[in-house]
């Protein structure tokens, strides 16, 4: 025992150390351990939801690839088909629209083909009205008045009649 | 350069650095003797309590483990940061170390573990830091100056050191000593561990079912229970007897760990602290290489105490099977 003591045991000295650790392990408990334990389990929680949420997100982003992707195709073959169709519209529609002048431009000439006919009508009237008073006057003086107005009228017509069927015969 | 004029320059340059200190730094004070006290010196008196500068040093430790564990604490983040990040770090590595000596128990071991190794490496460097060996406390007859080579201040009459004896050598009480060379202090952190590690025996194990370790007459009981019925079985006499033997080496092995802990502790450390000193007369670079050393040491004993607290700790929570086994 006594050499115990020389190795400097004393009690009051052993007690000062026990307590010194007491407190320093409740004070390190308090404000080191505890918060540090709690600190590294939240980060460590919240890193896997990070990770989580990261996998979560990408997977979603993946899925709304696929989707936008596929809308795209979509879309495109929307445009196509209605570009196709537009372009058989307009194809059809040139076509009637074509049509429509080379109907109108038909009756135009058709028109003007009325138009000159009526009035070559009208001129071979008129020419021969002409060539009735002309023969008329011409046969007036040849015949000096040897038949009436009225006869040579009638005659004439006559010739002009059998002329005309001549024409036609031609 | 070949290793062996790596080891010529090396070998040159101690000697040239311990010829220049024999010439350019005298260490001739012969009134003053190195000490080697087991015994921590008194620095101050409260009313009877000395306070010796091992509790001192101690109470530094603290103060620097406190201040340390605040200011990583003081203002945490998720995302850790400068000396929160250090701490937690540290923590962290003690706490895996708790968890993979304890398995699923390491978190209950880890509080006292943590605290032990902390405060054991942090009063082991303290003690260590150069130049607070030199400074403390001397006392002298009065009317008399210090020997050359030693600068002295006064310090207010509050504090009483007992008188110097005329013509006893004059020796220097250093402030700062390492705890650990001061056997209260391994002592403390022994009867911690031992007294801790039987509470946490019994909560895991049961009263009946720790005790039962060192105290084992269940198969005493079943040879008494037999020979009553006059069927007596040498078999179960026999390791009846080697059941109660082993269960004694078990509580001797128990107070022994007390002692093994603190002799450990306050062994290495002091020694080192001798093994410095004597050094330190030899020649000025060999203490260097012997510093090194017991900075290495101081962390080792940490370390060790800690470990082998959370292992005593395990085995004593864990159940013992070895009645069902044979």
């Amino acid at each position: 025992m006594e050499n115990i003591v020389k190795l400097g045991l004393n009690p009051a000295w052993l007690l000062a150390q026990l307590a010194n650790f007491l407190l320093l392990f409740l004070i390190l408990r308090a404000v080191a351990f505890k918060p540090i334990l709690n600190m590294l389990d939240t980060r460590k929680k919240k890193i896997q939801e990070s990770l989580e949420y990261a996998e979560k997100v990408k997977r979603d982003a993946e899925a709304q690839q696929k989707e936008f992707e596929r809308k795209l195709d979509e879309t495109r073959r929307q445009n196509q088909a209605a570009v196709a169709a537009a372009g058989q519209v307009a194809e059809k529609e040139g076509e009637a629209i074509l049509a429509q002048a080379r109907a109108e431009s038909r009756k135009l000439v058709e028109q003007a083909k009325e138009q000159i006919e009526y009035e070559r009508r009208q001129m071979q009237a008129q020419l021969r009205e002409e060539v009735v008073r002309l023969s008329l006057a011409a046969s007036q003086k040849v015949l000096s008045q040897q038949i009436d107005e009225k006869a040579h009228r009638q005659l004439v017509n006559d010739f002009l009649a059998q002329t005309d069927q001549l024409g036609n015969r031609n | 350069m070949s290793s062996r004029n790596k080891v010529l320059v090396i070998a040159l340059a101690f000697i040239g650095v311990a010829v220049a200190q024999k010439i350019f730094i005298p260490f001739e004070t012969p009134a003053v003797s190195a000490s080697v006290a087991v015994k921590p010196e008194t620095l101050f008196d409260l009313n009877g309590f000395e306070i010796t500068n091992t509790l001192l040093t101690s109470w530094i430790a603290m103060l620097v483990l406190i201040g340390l564990a605040v200011t990583a604490t003081r203002n945490m983040k998720l995302v850790p940061t400068g000396v929160q990040n250090i701490f937690e770090m540290l923590i962290e590595a003690i706490l895996n170390l708790a968890e993979s000596v304890g398995g699923e128990r390491g978190r209950k071991f880890f509080p006292v573990a943590a605290t032990i190794l902390l405060l054991v490496v942090v009063s082991n460097l303290l003690g260590l830091i150069p130049g607070f060996g030199p400074i403390g406390l001397i006392s002298l007859e009065k009317g008399h100056a210090a020997p050359a080579g030693i600068v002295t201040f006064d310090i207010p009459q509050i504090f009483f050191v007992e008188e110097h004896e005329p013509g006893a050598p004059i020796l220097l009480a250093p402030f700062v000593r390492s705890p650990s060379t001061d056997i209260n202090f391994p002592l403390s952190l022994a009867l911690i561990s031992v007294v801790l590690t039987q509470i946490f025996g019994v909560q895991a194990l049961g009263f009946f079912g720790y005790v039962g370790k060192f105290i084992n007459v269940r198969r005493m009981g079943k040879f008494l229970g037999g020979a009553l019925r006059g069927k007596a079985v040498v078999g179960d006499l026999m390791y009846g007897l080697l059941d109660i033997f082993v269960g004694l080496i078990e509580l001797v092995s128990e107070i022994g760990k007390i002692l093994s802990f603190t002799f450990r502790l306050f062994g290495n450390i002091f020694a080192g602290e001798v093994v410095l000193l004597i050094m330190s007369f030899l020649f000025l670079a060999l203490p260097l290489i012997f510093y090194g050393l017991e900075v290495f040491v101081g962390a080792i004993q940490g370390f060790v105490f800690c470990v082998l607290t959370l292992a005593f700790m395990s085995i004593a929570t864990t159940p013992h099977h070895s009645e069902e086994q044979h």
